[in-house]
């Protein structure tokens, strides 16, 4: 468990954090959302000392964060950086030896994660010769090479092709499932929906949302309906205790407010005209996300 | 190190039981996170192409700058030609005889038959000087300013022929003047103790001030280059994650003041080798203790001015600012070199290099050239020392404080005073 409690931390007049409080489970991929601004990337160098909150702490196993235990942390910032004219081997050494390795046993996780990551024929390029995409990917092994209990990724797939951010995911979920701290921010919203099992949103340097990904899009109950000859789904509009979030192509989304009866809908689509599709749906992670933070 | 143990290299073992619990072939802190930076530092800067060439071209420079001035003077030294034009008196040709003995040069003299040959053979290059009965030819006269041996002994033999005229045209007897003019000197009597490798010590000193300039504004500027590196390709937030910004700073310092001190020592040993081969006169005036002393004095000099420049470096947020960063941390050095150099050639130095030679940025160039010429004693060079220590361990806190706090700042550009009043962080 790593546990952000009560984190404070202020930049000139500008608060980035504002009293910050979550905990990530291990064994599971945990998504950090916020807006821009919100404070996703002080807290992530808050667990590593990088940014030093005024107030609170990060505890991991239930005890501040030590700097010996950073090596057990991989770390992938929001600005990538490697060495530019360093080899991709020889960099990734370094980083594993800085992390406490042998450079035998650096080297081998080295090469493993570049084939991984389908880098293996280009251990002996400079780093500034790979594209940025590529880069990224050994920016990702320099974080995983020596098998880290806690793995910190601020927007892995920013920049990323769809194979890369399939092998990324790929990455995340089997770290996870042997049993480290996965957590990583992102704002590809569909994306953490499909891969995290749990989040926590945040807005203004606090948590204004967080669980699993389940109960979240499921707390309140979602409606898709069609009415025939209706494309602007009109008859939606101004529906007591029914919220329109979407219309897409006459199929409309709404949002049912607590204790709305579902029939009540019905019955007004029916009396706009004949209902084709009428069914329940989950909510996106992304509506949830924008009346999160809008509250 | 193995992956498996502490700093103090007992198994990874804490009491605490959740901890004890955990797999013991996890890594572990490395135990020497400054060595391994240093060590990263020496490795990538010798395997660059670019540190090979311009090591290969110093060396060639410095090889080049002991030894063309050697071969030049050398040239100078070469046997004159002097024509004696046609039949000479006896008195004549024994004046040029002793003239070129007095004057220390070399001389060849040959016999040529008449004026215009001689001058023929001048236009020529076959002969330098040609003397008549009551002129001296050479190709073109000479400024008074000209010490070249050509120049020197046409001056001589000018004026030891006008004596030899004036002379016979008083009617005094030639021989008894040239034997009085032949009595030895009456001795000098000096004062103070004869100090007689002054001027090769002061020529070794202005070597030895140059050296040092170059060096510590080279390979500072080598740390912060470095530092600018890491921070403007934000490699930095990566390291951080492990190391500590002070453990990055001093493995960087080490590292490069290793292979600063390689190379240093490379060139300073291919001056001295090529010196000693060709006998030059700059570094006559080195013996053991004035290079053990200069090498004192660039090792403290390294220690003040890389943490200084690694300090500049990091509150630099693209590579176009580095060189205005680095220029107020040179300005001291420029200031010493500068000085020291203006003074190194009169006798008894100065006041204000006395001053320069306490104050900890610019004593490590000035003190130095005070030691070289002999105007500075122990006991200066002791306080000097303690004082330049002293200012290196508030400097390193300092300069630890301000890479701390700019390292990881972009954007806008970090000021001296921002990252000096900030309160200090709270681990």
């Amino acid at each position: 468990m790593l546990d952000f409690d009560d984190l404070y931390c202020r930049y000139g007049d500008v608060v980035a954090l504002d009293g910050l409080t979550f905990s990530v489970p291990a064994g599971q991929v945990f998504g950090f959302l916020g807006p821009n601004g919100a404070g996703k990337t002080t807290a992530m160098r808050a667990v590593f000392g990088i940014a030093q909150p005024e107030r609170g702490e990060v505890r991991w196993r239930g005890r501040k964060i030590d700097p010996d235990d950073l090596v057990r942390f991989g770390y992938m910032p929001e600005e990538r950086g490697l060495y530019p004219s360093m080899r991709v081997l020889d960099e990734l050494v370094y980083l594993g030896r800085l992390h406490g390795m042998t450079s035998q046993a650096a080297a081998a996780g080295a090469r493993h994660w570049l084939e991984v990551l389908n880098l293996g024929d280009r251990a002996d390029s400079q780093v500034d010769s790979l594209s940025l995409g590529n880069q990224q990917r050994v920016q990702l092994a320099a974080a995983l090479l020596h098998d880290p209990e806690v793995l910190i990724l601020d927007e892995p797939f920013s920049g990323l092709d769809p194979i890369g951010m399939d092998a990324m995911a790929g990455v995340l979920r089997q770290r996870a499932a042997e049993g480290a701290i996965v957590l990583f921010s992102s704002h590809q919203l569909d994306l953490v929906e499909h891969l995290c099992e749990s989040v926590a949103i945040v807005n203004r340097g606090r948590v204004v949302r967080s669980g699993r990904v389940d109960d979240l899009t499921t707390s309140s109950q979602m409606l898709l309906v069609e009415v025939k000859g209706d494309p602007d789904g009109s008859w939606a509009q101004n529906l007591p205790g029914a919220r329109l979030m979407s219309v897409d192509a006459g199929r409309v989304r709404l949002a049912l407010e607590g204790g709305t009866d579902p029939q009540t809908v019905l019955d007004a689509a029916r009396a706009a005209g004949a209902v084709t599709h009428f069914a329940f749906d989950r909510r996106k992670l992304s509506e949830v996300f924008v009346e999160a933070v809008a509250a | 190190m193995t992956p498996n143990a502490t700093p103090n290299g007992t198994p990874d073992v804490a009491p605490d039981v959740t901890i004890a619990a955990e797999d013991t072939t996890r890594p572990s802190r490395p135990s020497r996170p400054v060595l391994l930076v240093a060590g990263r530092e020496i490795r990538e800067r010798t395997r660059a192409k670019s540190f090979k060439i311009t090591t290969i071209i110093s060396l060639l420079a410095v090889a080049a700058a002991v030894i063309v001035p050697h071969v030049l003077s050398s040239n100078n030294k070469t046997v004159l030609s002097v024509g004696l034009v046609g039949q000479l008196p006896g008195p004549v040709e024994d004046a040029v005889r002793g003239t070129t003995g007095l004057t220390g040069v070399k001389v060849r003299t040959v016999t040529v038959p008449d004026r215009a040959s001689a001058e023929a053979q001048i236009r020529q290059g076959q002969l330098d000087v040609a003397v008549t009965g009551d002129a001296v030819i050479v190709k073109r006269t000479f400024s008074d300013t000209d010490t070249s041996s050509r120049a020197q002994l046409t001056r001589a033999l000018a004026s030891s022929l006008g004596l030899l005229r004036g002379l016979q045209a008083n009617a005094i007897d030639v021989s008894a003047a040239q034997r009085a003019l032949a009595s030895p000197p009456v001795p000098v009597q000096g004062l103070v103790a004869p100090t007689p490798t002054r001027d090769s010590q002061r020529a070794t000193a202005l070597l030895g001030n140059i050296l040092l300039y170059v060096f510590l504004s080279l390979y500072g500027t080598w740390i912060l280059m470095g530092v600018v590196e890491e921070k403007t390709s934000r490699v930095v937030e990566v390291l951080l994650a492990t190391l500590r910004p002070r453990q990055l700073l001093a493995g960087k310092v080490l590292g490069i003041g290793a292979v600063a001190l390689i190379q240093g020592l490379l060139i300073v040993t291919t001056a001295l080798v090529c010196a000693a081969a060709t006998g030059s006169n700059y570094l006559k005036g080195t013996n053991v203790s004035l290079l053990g002393q200069t090498f004192m004095w660039f090792l403290l000099g390294f220690a003040f001015y890389a943490m200084l420049y690694g300090a500049a470096g990091s509150m630099v947020s693209r590579q176009s600012e580095a060189q205005n960063a680095a220029f107020p941390v040179t300005v001291p050095l420029l200031v010493a070199y500068l000085f020291a150099f203006t003074v190194l050639p009169s006798n008894h130095g100065n006041m204000f290099l006395t001053v320069l030679s306490f104050f900890p940025p610019t004593a490590p160039i000035a003190m130095p050239a005070r030691v070289a010429v002999g105007g500075a004693g122990l006991l200066d060079v002791a306080i000097s020392t303690a004082l330049m220590l002293v200012a290196i361990v508030w400097l390193a806190r300092v300069a630890g404080t301000v890479y701390s706090r700019a390292i990881l700042r972009t954007g806008k550009k970090t000021t001296w005073r921002e990252v000096l009043r900030r309160p200090a962080p709270t681990t």
